[in-house]
């Protein structure tokens, strides 16, 4: 067995079910201790790629190659900790019970189990609902109990899918925390989830799938800056814009895309080579500019391009 | 055995046998059984009925035990209505002549309301006709007696009988107990394995531990769970039966229940018998979807046949149907139990008996566990049987 300075490695990991193409030769690393996030409309494989890189599913092609040298699925259970998109836990069952109940399917002794079930009960401010039933939880809490069950044994690799979902904004901003204090405490996670907003402040990596295959990989700055990437130019006038000019430019090879976001308001993308202040001064020339602004292309944006199938097959950085 | 599976295990345990639920169902048993133990003997106390004959010169015999007292009244018929009416007497017995050559009687009853005791006094009806019949004839009574007697048959065994109707009644009631754990533990297994699926616990587990050591854990806790259910109730049976001794009825205890050498034997097959079923039941709950709608949830009462076979070797603890039932796996766990008690056991084929069931265990724990793996991962559709015997035949 040779080992890998990654974590672990897949290698054109290929699956099929019947005559669907779930995933198509996808390579990836995922360094240790990194945040990594798998990034796709649903339906594009992810979760698939994710039950495969923990064993629950085996690849069709390919092969996933462990730090030690183990290959499929072969890595101890005990390393990973993982929390399914499709999730549930026995909702007559109080929270100190379940937790205790997964720590000692994860082999700690009674008395760790409880221990680690009472740091986690309070670090996730759950100390008040600790002998409740989980079915008397709200939504938020439950998930919250959810994630517990597949980080207390402190695994080396957390495997997130979805992991906001259910969660309001400050319970959102609690899991961003908690994910950046996993990753302190020397874990890896590879995150799958659609906040990209949270995923432009969480990530390290970014690897985009539709339809099965890889689109884009890269840091969130190398994606965002990519061919697919650049500026956004927003221009408003002061008065609403003739619509038959912007349609006419609609096309340009010199512009990634322009759209009226208001009648009086433009936003023109740019990739990071083209160059926007010339076309500022040519759209200076449509009508009285009241306010012109210019941001770099959002992960969103790029990603509801991704997802409409605008652009496939870009690849930003390669992996190694 | 790693300690996942005891984690299960224990889970498992506690997750369907909850002592206080236990305590409270036995103690709601004995209080039903004490309060109609108690209504029965009360309304047999306060029963008693006084009953008023008119036109009978003979003496109306009735069982000894009945409630009704007879008085023979010169009365006349409307005076004891009249007391009839002031709940005075509970009812008038008329009978006359009808005059025939044969001496008939017509009896008539006259009651407020239609009688609890009517059996009681058709009884003595009876008798008084068939004494006044042989009163006419010259027949005596110890001569009809012989009459209608049936032929007298001895039966001669060459191996002295040990079997009372004691020993039978042990045999199925042992019988009833194997039915019992395999109901319970049908049970458990259904709506364990099923939420399970329905509220997506079983992704996470499966990936904490391998679905072999979830079944191992589910296959011990669920099994003990089952047993531990089905002797609360033999406890509770055993107190309700203190009731009723206490209430004055009397039974005698079977020879049977002092076979305390048979005892870890019949533990074995028993234990065997319910693992082994089991194991079927985790199988085929996993691969069912919706318990409501899924056709496959009938498959889950199949096993109750050969269990219930098991019960032939009652009148015949020795045919041949009976000692192949009670060598397989499936149907040992019945069938040996009731032949040991009631019939003669060669001791290789306890031998074989084991070693069949321990076999079986092995091979159904294997096929039930690969089954398990593929059936709980599969959500909002079922596989057909050919999956199913795919998935049985390959390690995954």
């Amino acid at each position: 067995m040779v080992e890998s300075p990654s974590l672990v490695a897949a290698y054109g990991i290929g699956k099929s079910f019947g005559s669907v193409r779930a995933v198509d030769n996808i390579s990836f690393e995922v360094q240790p201790q990194q945040i990594f996030s798998l990034l796709g409309p649903n339906g594009a494989g992810k979760s698939t790629l994710v039950r495969m890189l923990i064993g629950m599913l085996p690849p069709d092609e390919g092969r996933f190659v462990w730090q030690d040298g183990k290959q499929n699925g072969a890595l101890n259970r005990a390393k990973i900790g993982y929390l399914p998109e499709d999730r549930g836990l026995y909702k007559d069952q109080p929270v100190s019970a379940t937790l205790e109940y997964f720590a000692a399917l994860h082999g700690l002794n009674r008395s760790e189990s409880r221990r680690v079930s009472q740091r986690w009960i309070e670090r996730l401010e759950l100390t008040p609902y600790v002998n409740s039933k989980l079915e008397t939880l709200s939504k938020g809490n439950q998930q919250k109990v959810q994630i517990a069950t597949a980080v207390l044994h402190r695994p080396e690799l957390v495997v997130l899918d979805e992991p906001f979902s259910g969660l309001d904004p400050l319970n959102q901003e609690l899991m961003v925390n908690l994910i950046r204090e996993i990753r302190v405490e020397g874990a890896t996670v590879l995150l799958s989830a659609h906040q990209l907003h949270l995923i432009e402040r969480l990530a390290d990596h970014v690897m985009m799938v539709a339809k099965g295959r890889k689109v884009l990989s890269g840091t969130v700055a190398e994606i965002c800056q990519g061919p697919l990437g650049g500026k956004t130019l927003r221009i408003e006038y002061e008065h609403p814009i003739d619509q038959a000019l912007v349609q006419r430019i609609q096309g340009e090879n010199e512009i990634q895309g322009i759209r009226l976001e208001q009648p009086n308001l433009i936003a023109v993308s740019f990739g990071a080579h083209q160059n926007q202040l010339a076309w500022l001064n040519k759209l200076h020339e449509w009508g009285s500019v009241r306010t012109f602004q210019s941001t770099t292309t959002s992960l969103h944006e790029i990603y509801l391009r991704v997802a409409a199938g605008d652009e496939p097959g870009q690849s930003v950085s390669e992996t190694k | 055995m790693n300690q996942s599976v005891w984690a299960v295990a224990k889970w498992e345990f506690f997750r369907f046998f909850k002592w206080r639920d236990q305590l409270i169902g036995v103690l709601s048993l004995l209080v039903t059984s004490a309060i109609g133990f108690g209504v029965v003997k009360f309304a047999r106390s306060s029963n008693d009925v006084d009953l008023a004959v008119v036109g009978l010169s003979e003496t109306l015999k009735l069982p000894d035990d009945s409630p009704i007292t007879v008085t023979t009244s010169l009365e006349s018929p409307e005076q004891l209505r009249a007391q009839l009416d002031e709940k005075r007497l509970d009812g008038i017995l008329l009978i006359t002549e009808s005059g025939g050559k044969d001496s008939e009687l017509d009896v008539e009853l006259i009651v407020r309301q239609q009688p609890g005791w009517v059996d009681e006094l058709q009884q003595g009806l009876n008798d008084l006709k068939s004494r006044r019949a042989m009163a006419r004839s010259s027949i005596l009574p110890e001569q009809l007696q012989a009459i209608l007697s049936p032929q007298a048959l001895k039966i001669t065994t060459t191996v002295p009988s040990k079997v009372s109707w004691g020993d039978r009644v042990v045999a199925i009631g042992m019988g009833s107990l194997m039915m019992l754990v395999c109901f319970v533990g049908l049970s458990f297994f259904m709506v364990g394995i099923t939420s399970e699926k329905q509220q997506r616990i079983t992704e996470q587990i499966v990936s904490v531990i391998s679905p072999q050591a979830w079944i191992d854990g589910k296959l011990i806790g669920l099994t003990g769970a089952a047993f531990a259910s089905v002797a609360t109730l033999l406890v509770g049976g055993l107190l309700i039966g203190a009731v009723v001794w206490l209430a004055g009825y009397e039974f005698s205890i079977p020879d049977s229940l002092s076979r305390w050498d048979l005892l870890p034997l019949f533990a074995i097959l028993f234990l065997g018998g319910a693992v082994f079923w089991n194991c079927f039941f985790a199988a085929v709950s996993s691969i069912i979807n919706d318990p409501n709608t899924s056709a496959k949830s009938g498959l889950l009462f199949l096993p109750m046949l050969p269990i219930a076979a098991g019960f032939m070797a009652i009148p015949q603890p020795d045919g041949n149907a009976i000692r192949v039932l009670s060598l397989l796996p499936g149907t040992s766990s019945t069938a040996m139990p009731i032949r040991l008690l009631l019939g003669e056991v060669a001791w290789w084929e306890i031998a074989i008996c084991l070693l069949l069931l321990i076999c079986g265990i092995w091979l159904l724990r294997v096929a039930a566990g690969r089954i398990f793996a593929a059936g709980i991962m599969l959500y909002g559709k079922e596989p057909t049987w050919l999956e199913v015997l795919r998935w049985a035949m390959k390690p995954r």
